[in-house]
């Protein structure tokens, strides 16, 4: 099925689909920079020191800036309240750091209580001395305020998202796509989230925190589910056992496990899965493995991307979690090692360019620059915006001015020269097809072939094929354009202007006709090649009956009259065939002039009379070259016979066209001649050779006062040869 | 007064030499092979009886002596050989002044009655080359800054003699047919040599004074 609405088919272009991916991850943007800046802002940097049982302050700025460092913190006090600090307050993670539900559950508590009085008006710090510190903190936190850590978790969870739905933006019906995208999602929120709470100053509301830290794990085990999921189909599928939903839905039911309070240690509930899908992923690892044996492309596509992927995860995995197995906190740590996920899915990234990782290639990076480069103007469109509140001086009218004047032109042709579909500048097509059809070797016709369909659909990918292809086709519902090659085969064009279209049945009746035409041009080319072989064909035949037979004969006459007789004869039929082959249209009454001027001269040397009486008006009728040529031959070995043999004293001539035949009579008052001649000389043979070539008839009557011969051609039944009379041609 | 053969074909030379002797018994004879020994023998001489120019030649075409005599001898007949007379050249070789032609291929004996024809002032002329003069003339646009002497057309009687002589006519019939003498049509046909030289001379002196005026 092909091509729905626009809207519709304009959606299923992989550059429409990655699109909507970089929509949803500037979503997720918004979204978790709003949540990181929503708690109000203390401006102070704490480290629990657990020696003194207090938090010590590293740096101080904005609303504590009159705090000194070093200051040590044991609790907090605002509208009344007062809290003591503690050590479990300052955890990073709480799936790292608490070890059973209930000290989360505390743990959340607390961070309710603290996270009510940072958001009081006025806040008292006491420090371990005794003293109180006033703070007044400020609505919002700032973004430049948030730490490293933050930012890394931020990018590494888009990073995964846009490398996944990049990938499933050419193949999103494969099963392996979609758990691969489910992935990316996953670590696009399981990353930031994670990110928004462990870089928190002091604490985080209790409904908030407990949002995130539940989004978190539950889209870490989204993450592992759909992790073994993908090595079940990709890159074979092991079964038709419908595996991967059954394991996502297992870890789904896992999660709501441990929300119905199922689960008491934080360890079993929280990393147990995590350990058990490392496992299983091992192990359909190599089942994979085996199962590429016999594909060694295959085998090396995979096995990078099995690298990358479990070493960036098995490090991962190590780092944070197996510590924890000996009870080593290494949740501040956890913001860091997050990057390791931007190897698993750069590493993937990598595996696409060099290993062609999902049969995509070196071009699929390609898309991402204009999706990109068109983020990149929204966002300068964005600064703008902002810029515009700034001076209030600037009357409306000037910013108008700016903006219509400088900054939409501007933009509009950075626009056009960046992102912008290299305007499909319709290649004279005419002119590109018969450049293909003139090419030298084959190699270079099927090279011109390809620059052709590139510049006229920009696709993203070529892909030459030995199979004989003889029509233009769609496939993949627009993806792709199967195109018979200018050499034999065929050429697969992939994704229409650099993945952002769809080819539309209009492409494919576009290149329908460059086919044809292409066919024409070579088949033209082919006649016309053609009509010249068999033009050089009929100079040579003549030039060997006409010419070189006479001179041999002049070779071998007894007496030099009779030698110079038949080398002038010669002579004359080269000065036809010359004249043959010029660009004169030959028309008959150019012909039968030219005979008799050349018949009058020649019977007057032999001391002849001619007569020959014109027809009143001159038939411009044009003759092919075959008429042309044998017709003067005929004509002129009459004559010769006359003049040589028939003794006669006066010739008569009569040329009449009958309908399309033209009936020549030449008479004689000599001693008469039947047809039958013994004797030397090919004279006869030849004259009927040429007669019956032209399909014509010869008939002799031998008279009394002489002979008559008639000859009858039929003008237009020419076949045998092409003509020269324009005419003619086809 | 001698005869100047120029013709670059040793035998063909010697051939011609000896039909001008035998035409014109008594006279004298210079052969040569090249346009450089021809312009040699010219300048030796004021007149000439007539001369035999080929076209092929090593270091020229046969046509610019044509065009030359026309000035270094003017009463000088030039007169091409060739082997054809439906030869491309030859009407340019006309065009260039030559005073009629002479077909290589044919015997001594036409030869030598051919030429004394054209000593008597009968010059031969073919189909083919009637028609392309028809064409030539037919083709010239009339041009107003041309001297008034210098516009050539064709007259009426002048065009039938054309047209009968293209249609393979011989100079007897023509003249028949269009009820002239013979030595009219002759005379006819002779006065079309000229005006085809006189025309192709105000055609490029035109030429040469646009070229001039422009490059002014």
């Amino acid at each position: 099925m092909v091509g729905g609405g626009h809207s519709a088919a304009h959606m299923r272009s992989p550059g429409a689909r990655l699109a909507l991916g970089v929509a949803v991850a500037l979503a997720m943007l918004c979204t978790v920079l709003v949540l990181a800046s929503r708690p109000s802002w203390l401006g102070l940097s704490l480290v629990w020191d657990p020696t003194h049982k207090a938090a010590v302050v590293q740096s101080a700025e904005g609303p504590a800036h009159g705090i000194a460092r070093a200051t040590k913190i044991v609790a907090l006090r605002a509208q009344g309240k007062r809290v003591d600090l503690a050590a479990e307050d300052f955890v990073r993670e709480p799936d790292s750091s608490l070890p059973t539900f209930s000290a989360y559950a505390r743990f959340l508590r607390r961070q309710g209580e603290l996270a009510e009085l940072q958001s009081a008006e006025i806040i008292e710090l006491v420090t371990a001395e005794g003293k109180v510190l006033t703070l007044k903190p400020r609505p919002g936190r700032p973004l430049t305020s948030l730490p490293a850590a933050y930012w890394v978790q931020l990018v590494v969870g888009l990073f995964a998202w846009l490398i996944a739905a990049g990938v499933w933006a050419f193949r999103p019906q494969e099963a392996s796509t979609r758990y691969l995208l489910l992935s990316g999602a996953a670590t696009m929120v399981f990353a930031p989230l994670a990110g928004v709470y462990s870089t928190r100053e002091l604490a985080l509301s209790y409904p908030m925190f407990l949002w995130l830290s539940e989004l978190n794990h539950c889209f870490g085990l989204v993450y592992a589910a759909a992790m073994i999921a993908l090595l079940w189909y990709y890159p074979r599928r092991v079964s038709a056992f419908p595996f991967g939903p059954l394991v996502v839905v297992a870890y789904a039911l896992w999660f709501a496990g441990q929300v119905a309070g199922v689960f008491e240690s934080m360890l079993v509930a929280r990393r147990w899965p995590v350990f058990l899908a490392l496992l299983l992923t091992f192990a359909l690892s190599a089942v994979q493995w085996r199962k590429t044996q016999a594909d060694p492309v295959g085998r090396a596509a995979f096995s990078w991307f099995l690298m990358s992927w479990l070493v960036g995860t098995t490090a991962f995995v190590c780092l944070t979690m197996v510590p924890q197995l000996f009870g080593v906190d290494t949740g501040a740590l956890q913001g860091y090692a997050f990057s390791l996920f931007l190897l698993v899915y750069g590493g993937l990234a990598f595996g696409i360019l060099r290993f062609r990782l999902f049969e995509l290639g070196e071009w699929w990076f390609r898309i991402f620059s204009w999706v990109f480069g068109g983020a990149l103007f929204l966002a300068l469109d964005l600064v703008l915006f902002a810029g515009l509140s700034l001076p209030q001086s600037l009357s409306l009218g000037v910013a108008l001015i700016v903006c219509g004047f400088v900054y939409l032109p501007l933009r509009s042709w950075l626009w056009t020269r960046l992102i912008g579909t290299r305007a499909n500048e319709r290649p004279d097509l005419f002119k590109s097809v018969v450049r293909v059809a003139f090419a030298a070797s084959l190699g270079e016709r099927e090279e011109r072939w390809i620059t052709l369909c590139k510049r006229l659909f920009d696709p993203l990918y070529v892909e030459r094929s030995e199979e004989r292809e003889a029509s233009v086709r769609l496939e993949g519902d627009g993806l792709f354009l199967r195109v018979p090659s200018a050499a034999g085969g065929s050429v697969r064009l992939g994704y229409k202007n650099g993945g952002r279209n769809l080819f539309a049945p209009r492409d494919r009746d576009l290149i329908a006709q460059a086919v044809d035409m292409l066919r024409y041009v070579d088949e033209s080319r082919d006649a016309y090649n053609q009509g010249v072989r068999e033009e050089r064909t009929r100079i040579a035949r003549d030039l060997h009956d006409d010419i070189g037979s006479r001179l041999l004969s002049g070779l071998h006459q007894a007496h030099v009259e009779d030698t110079k007789e038949v080398i002038s004869q010669a002579i004359a039929e080269m000065r036809t065939i010359i004249h043959g082959l010029s660009d004169e249209r030959l028309t008959l009454d150019h012909i039968i002039a030219e005979l008799r001027h050349e018949t009058s001269l020649r019977l007057e040397a032999a001391g002849l009379e001619l007569e020959w009486p014109l027809a009143d008006e001159p038939e411009e009728l044009v003759v092919s070259y075959a008429v042309y040529k044998n017709y003067l031959s005929i004509m002129r070995e009459l004559v010769a016979n006359i003049v040589r043999h028939a003794r006669a004293r006066r010739v008569s001539v009569r040329v009449e066209l009958h309908g399309e035949r033209l009936v020549s009579e030449v008479r004689d008052d000599g001693i008469g001649f039947t047809g039958v001649h013994a004797g030397k000389g090919q004279g006869l043979t030849n004259l009927h050779k040429r007669v019956r070539e032209l399909k014509g008839t010869l008939t002799y009557e031998k008279r009394d006062e002489g002979t008559c011969v008639r000859i009858d051609i039929p003008l237009r039944a020419q076949v045998a040869l092409p003509s020269f009379a324009p005419e003619a041609v086809p | 007064m001698s005869v100047l053969v120029v013709e670059d074909k040793p035998d063909t030379r010697a051939w011609l030499a000896q039909v001008v002797e035998q035409a014109f018994p008594g006279v004298e004879v210079e052969g040569v092979g090249d346009l450089k020994s021809a312009r040699r023998v010219l300048a030796a001489r004021a007149a000439l009886r007539f001369a035999l120019v080929d076209l092929g030649l090593p270091d020229g075409s046969g046509t610019e002596l044509i065009q030359e005599m026309q000035h270094t001898h003017p009463t000088t007949p030039a007169i091409v050989t060739t082997v054809y007379s439906d030869d491309d050249n030859l009407f340019g070789a006309i065009a260039a002044g030559a005073q009629g032609y002479l077909l290589k291929s044919q015997s001594a004996e036409l030869l030598a009655r051919h030429l004394q024809r054209l000593e008597d002032g009968v010059l031969p002329l073919s189909p083919s080359i009637a028609r392309r003069m028809l064409a030539f003339f037919r083709e010239r646009r009339p041009v107003s800054t041309v001297p008034r002497e210098s516009v050539v057309n064709l007259s009426p009687r002048e065009t039938e003699v054309l047209t009968c002589i293209g249609r393979g006519l011989r100079v007897s019939e023509t003249a028949a047919r269009l009820g002239l003498a013979e030595s009219t049509v002759a005379s006819y046909v002779k006065n079309l040599y000229a005006k085809l030289n006189i025309s192709t001379r105000a055609e490029a002196a035109l030429e040469a004074s646009r070229r001039g005026l422009l490059e002014r």
